[in-house]
Parts: C-alpha cells; sequence; structure tokens
C-alpha cells in the first residue's frame, strides 16, 4: 500500500467504510504486533494488546488528522501508550529499553520504523535463500513461535531431527549474514535499547 | 574401560537455551556468562533472537479473529470511525451555531477586563475563583442551547491542563485532582456522537501526558482514577462510559476517623425504616478512591446534623438522586461489620424532637444520598456480594 492508497483508505474509513479499515488493520497489524511484542516479551500480552490499539484506533479514527507522518506512526504512538499501560498494571514502571522514555510527537517518530523495515527486508532475504526445510524451521519456530515440539508435530518429524535442523538453518543464517555484511551485532544492541 | 565425555550436540547446547532467551527470560550475556558452552552456539543464538524479534508474526488465526471483532464492533456503530448513537439536534439552533455562541461566551470572558486576567490563573491563584465563576456563566449558556456536552468536554480539557501544569511545577493540592476527576467523569457521561471522538482523542493525548510525569506526581492519591479515567472504555453499544473506581487494598486503617465523625449524621435521619444497623455502614466512606469519595461522603456527615429530622421522607424528590453505583461500589464487607454498633444507641432520644419543618432541598437532597448509601450497602450485604444495587423508587 502505497501512501496515495493508504490516504484514501484513511479518508473512506473516516466516513465510516469498514473495509477500508480492514485494509489498514491488514496492513499494519504485524508491525504493530512486532513492536508490541519486543516490548512486552510475551506472544499473548502482545497480541492483546495489539487487539488493543487497532479497538482504540477505530474509537478515535474520526479525529485522526492525517499529517506528513504514515498512518503508522499513528498507531505507533497508541501502541507505545498501552504498553505503558501494560507495565503500569503489572505494578512496574517499564525500563527505558521497553519504551521510550518519553512520548515522543508522531512526526518525529519515523527514522525508527523506516530503518527497521530496511533491516526486515535485508533478513527475509536471507531467509528465502535457506532451503525449503530450513525455511520451515525458522518460520515456525521463530516467526509464529511455536515450540520445539509442536513445529516437530507439525513437519512430522521427532523433537531430535528439529534440533539439528533448527541448528543447521540458524547457522546457515547467521552466515549468510555474514557474507551480506548484515551488522548483527548492532542491530541487535539498537533492538534492545 | 571408561568411555569419554564426549560434548553435547550444539543442537542440544542450542535447544537448552534457546527457550529462556526467546521469553526474555535471560540475556544473551547472562547466558553466555552462566553456561559457557553456550559460546559454542553464541552466533545462532543471535541470529534466533534475531529473527524472532524482527519477523515475529501474530498468528493467521489470531489476525483473522481480531479482524472479526474489529468488524463487529465497527458494524455497532455503524461504520468505522463513527460513532452513532443518536445524535442531538436543537430545532432552534444548529449545533455548530451553538458551539460558536459558546465559544464567543468564552472568548467574552477572554478578552475582558479580571475575567480575561483570570483565564489563565491555576488552583490556588487569587483570580481562581474568578475563572471559575465564568465557567458557571457559560456552562449555563451552554446548557441553555443544548449544548452541555460541548461544554463538559471544554472543562475537562481546562481541568486537566490546570492539573498537569501544576503537577509540573511540583504540587498538586489534591482539590484540583478532585475537579479533574469530577469534569472527567461529567465528560464521559454527557459525552454524545459528537463528542465522543473529541473526547476519546483528548484522553488518548492526555493519557500519553501522563507519561512525562514525574514519578512523584504518579504516586498521588487519585492518580490511578484519573489515570483509569482517560482510558476510554464503551458500552456494548459504542457509547463511552465511565469505568467503576477499582478498590483500594487497604481500607481499614480509614475507620478510625471516620467512626468519630458519624453520630450527628445518624441523629436526624432516624425515621428511615431499616437504618438502625444500616446507617452505621458509613464509615468506610473515606475508604473510596481520594479524592472522588472524600469530596461527598464527609460533607454528608458534617451538614446533616443542622437537617430537621427526616419524618417528612415521603416528598423526598426519587428522580434528582444521582446514580449510587459509582460512588458507593467499593464498600468492602469486612469493614462494615466493625462498624455497626456504633450509633445504634442515640436513636431513641432523637426521635421525639421530629419537626414538622421540611428540610431545605439541599438538605433533603443530602439525607436521600445517606439513604441511597444506607440502602445499596444493605443490599451488598444481603447479596454477599459487596456490589451494591440502584435505590427502590418508592421512598421509605
Amino acid at each position: 500500500m502505497d501512501r496515495g492508497d493508504e490516504r484514501k483508505w484513511i479518508k473512506e474509513a473516516r466516513r465510516g467504510d469498514v473495509e477500508a479499515f480492514a485494509a489498514l488493520y491488514r496492513e499494519h497489524v504485524q508491525a504493530i504486533f512486532r513492536f508490541v511484542y519486543h516490548r512486552v516479551n510475551d506472544r499473548a500480552q502482545a497480541e492483546d494488546i495489539t487487539g488493543d490499539v487497532f479497538v482504540r484506533a477505530l474509537e478515535a479514527l474520526p479525529n485522526y488528522q492525517p499529517t506528513e507522518a504514515p498512518f503508522l506512526a499513528w498507531l505507533y504512538s497508541i501502541a507505545r501508550a498501552r504498553v505503558i499501560d501494560f507495565y503500569r498494571q503489572q505494578g512496574r514502571r517499564p525500563a527505558e529499553s521497553d519504551v521510550d522514555e518519553q512520548p515522543v510527537p508522531v512526526e518525529m517518530d519515523l527514522d525508527a520504523p523506516l530503518m527497521q523495515q530496511q533491516l526486515v527486508a535485508d533478513l527475509r532475504k536471507a531467509v528465502a535463500n535457506l532451503t525449503p526445510e530450513q525455511q520451515q524451521v525458522i518460520h515456525l519456530r521463530f516467526v509464529e513461535g511455536l515450540r520445539l515440539e509442536e513445529v516437530a508435530t507439525r513437519l512430522g518429524k521427532n523433537a531430535n531431527a528439529i534440533k539439528a535442523l533448527q541448528h543447521r538453518a540458524l547457522r546457515a543464517l547467521a552466515a549468510r549474514l555474514e557474507r551480506s555484511n548484515f551488522d548483527l551485532e548492532s542491530t541487535l544492541a539498537g533492538l534492545s535499547s | 574401560m571408561t568411555v569419554p565425555p564426549t560434548d553435547p550436540h550444539p543442537g542440544d547446547v542450542l535447544e537448552k537455551h534457546l527457550p529462556a532467551l526467546l521469553a526474555g527470560r535471560r540475556t544473551l550475556e547472562e547466558t553466555l556468562r552462566q553456561s559457557p558452552e553456550a559460546a559454542a552456539v553464541q552466533a545462532e543464538l543471535k541470529t534466533a533472537l534475531l529473527v524472532n524479534r524482527l519477523l515475529a508474526e501474530m498468528p493467521d488465526t489470531a489476525v483473522r479473529d481480531l479482524e472479526q471483532r474489529l468488524r463487529a464492533r465497527a458494524a455497532r456503530r455503524g461504520g468505522a470511525g463513527r460513532v452513532l448513537p443518536a445524535a442531538r439536534r436543537l430545532p432552534q439552533i444548529s449545533r455548530w451555531a451553538a458551539v460558536l455562541l459558546i465559544a464567543l461566551f468564552v472568548g467574552l470572558g477572554a478578552g475582558g477586563g479580571t475575567v480575561a486576567a483570570s483565564a489563565g490563573s491555576l488552583p490556588g491563584d487569587p483570580l481562581y475563583g474568578i475563572k471559575r465563576a465564568w465557567e458557571q456563566v457559560v456552562a449555563l449558556v451552554a446548557t441553555l442551547l443544548g449544548r452541555a456536552e460541548d461544554m463538559a468536554l471544554h472543562l475537562a480539557r481546562v481541568r486537566f491542563a490546570e492539573w498537569l501544569a501544576l503537577n509540573t511545577a511540583g504540587s498538586t493540592p489534591a482539590p484540583a485532582t478532585t475537579d479533574l476527576i469530577l469534569a472527567l467523569e461529567n465528560a464521559i457521561r454527557q459525552a454524545d456522537s459528537t463528542t465522543t471522538p473529541q473526547l476519546v482523542t483528548f484522553m488518548l493525548a492526555a493519557e500519553n501526558a501522563l507519561q512525562s510525569l514525574p514519578p512523584a506526581a504518579q504516586q498521588q492519591p487519585g492518580y490511578d482514577r484519573v489515570a483509569q479515567l482517560l482510558q476510554p472504555d464503551f458500552d456494548a453499544q459504542g457509547g463511552l462510559i465511565v469505568p467503576l473506581p477499582r478498590l483500594l487494598p487497604t481500607p481499614a486503617p480509614a475507620l478510625p476517623a471516620a467512626t468519630a465523625t458519624l453520630p450527628p449524621t445518624i441523629a436526624p435521619t432516624g425515621t428511615l425504616p431499616p437504618t438502625g444497623t444500616p446507617t452505621a455502614t458509613l464509615p468506610p466512606t473515606p475508604t473510596l478512591p481520594p479524592p472522588t469519595a472524600t469530596s461527598r461522603i464527609p460533607a454528608t456527615a458534617t451538614r446533616t446534623p443542622a437537617a430537621p429530622t427526616a419524618s417528612p421522607t415521603a416528598t423526598l424528590p426519587t428522580a434528582t438522586l444521582p446514580p449510587p453505583t459509582a460512588t458507593w461500589t467499593p464498600l468492602p464487607l469486612g469493614v462494615i461489620t466493625s462498624a455497626t454498633p456504633v450509633t445504634l444507641p442515640t436513636l431513641g432520644p432523637v426521635l421525639p424532637s421530629v419537626t414538622p419543618v421540611l428540610p431545605p432541598l439541599e438538605v433533603t437532597l443530602r439525607i436521600r444520598e445517606t439513604q441511597a448509601a444506607v440502602y445499596a450497602t444493605q443490599t451488598a450485604i444481603a447479596a454477599g456480594t459487596g456490589e451494591p444495587t440502584p435505590t427502590p423508587d418508592t421512598a421509605p
């Protein structure tokens, strides 16, 4: 979806078009999920919070004023507030690594997601160069978040075979990333700071 | 002959450490420090972490389920982004004309003399009373024009700005928090199809602003209630609702102070039918989240002694009662029992002094509030749920 399409969907969603809102949701749900998951480290909680973000977006949409910033930036600002609320309900304050220490105006919040999009694209490209079997195990285990035994059941293999396959897949992926000069260290550091 | 120990398979080492790493229970550094054998699979662990963080996805089923829920929610409201509960239109004057008039009236205040000077004042400033008085005038105009909800939204914004400014300056008097809570509750109750989206947007922005407050401000009494009210809560029809206050974890310490003020309260309400025992259930009132509750209940306790006795209760205007559930819900059952015997002996002697003079309306309302609290508490005790139920329509 390019910016022109997005503006069109937003305009129609604000007029009450459910399909337009659904299109915006499908376009951004995974990005919001990852944003939340990265901060709460719990898939089930991340799914709940993601749902909450879109419910609130739906309610607040009539007053959303399109700016130069993408719609996703607005969703991020809602998601950040929900993550902070999650930590408040847990009775603890989020560490600065969990959420940004201060709410950032939407317009200023663009660089990080854009840079992350590039990293994601590079990583996907590296995964796509693995064997189909290795891609499968990487996807089930680390993208969908299944446990080892669940992956084994899904692929009709035993757990030991999956352990070995998983190891080979990760080793091959690490080597590919290194060959393509993917800066693994600083990317990980950036994700945790 | 002994078999030399073999190194564990790297696949096993990897799997041994992956779950804790992926769930965030242990960092990579901790893993390497505590388990030296993990160094052999360090690159694989890092890669796994990277893929998990950058490519993690919500499962398709969850994505579809959520989409269905959002569609259903949007449909209930008549479409995405729309809030449909019937829009109220004045027959004589359009909404925009009304809003314009209100804005003009607010502007008049900002443009003239002392009122203008008071516009930026904060609670505690000498001119703040003038600011509030002018607000009352504008609120009256708004009500006459049928746009009380716009004014309620405006006042919620103003109270929040004041509260935030005080907090930022390092001090927040409790009355400012109380005023903010009341303004937010009022704005939520009054919100209609037009003001709901504006209010929700304001709430989201305000809730974001809360995060910038210093930790000390977040510990103040009433902060939790403010934060709770700023999270939009909706009913099945998509209308905004005021969330019930959360129970305080330790209500007991508040009891003694409240018990001391009870006897005078009970005297004038002596004619309430089942009052003997239940009127003594008032002590838990201070356990309501400050400052919302304390602003009302103590006032009842100190002022009711001046009221004549309650024999003419049949004239009490039941229709004007405030909804009791929001105010009295948090009463904990355990506290009630201990306070029961306090005031019973004073009931008898007071009854003969009943005078046939009707109490002024304000006093009558306060008596009625007391009755409502008593009834709600009784009902809660009887039901064993701790949840008060609304007062019956028939006044005793």
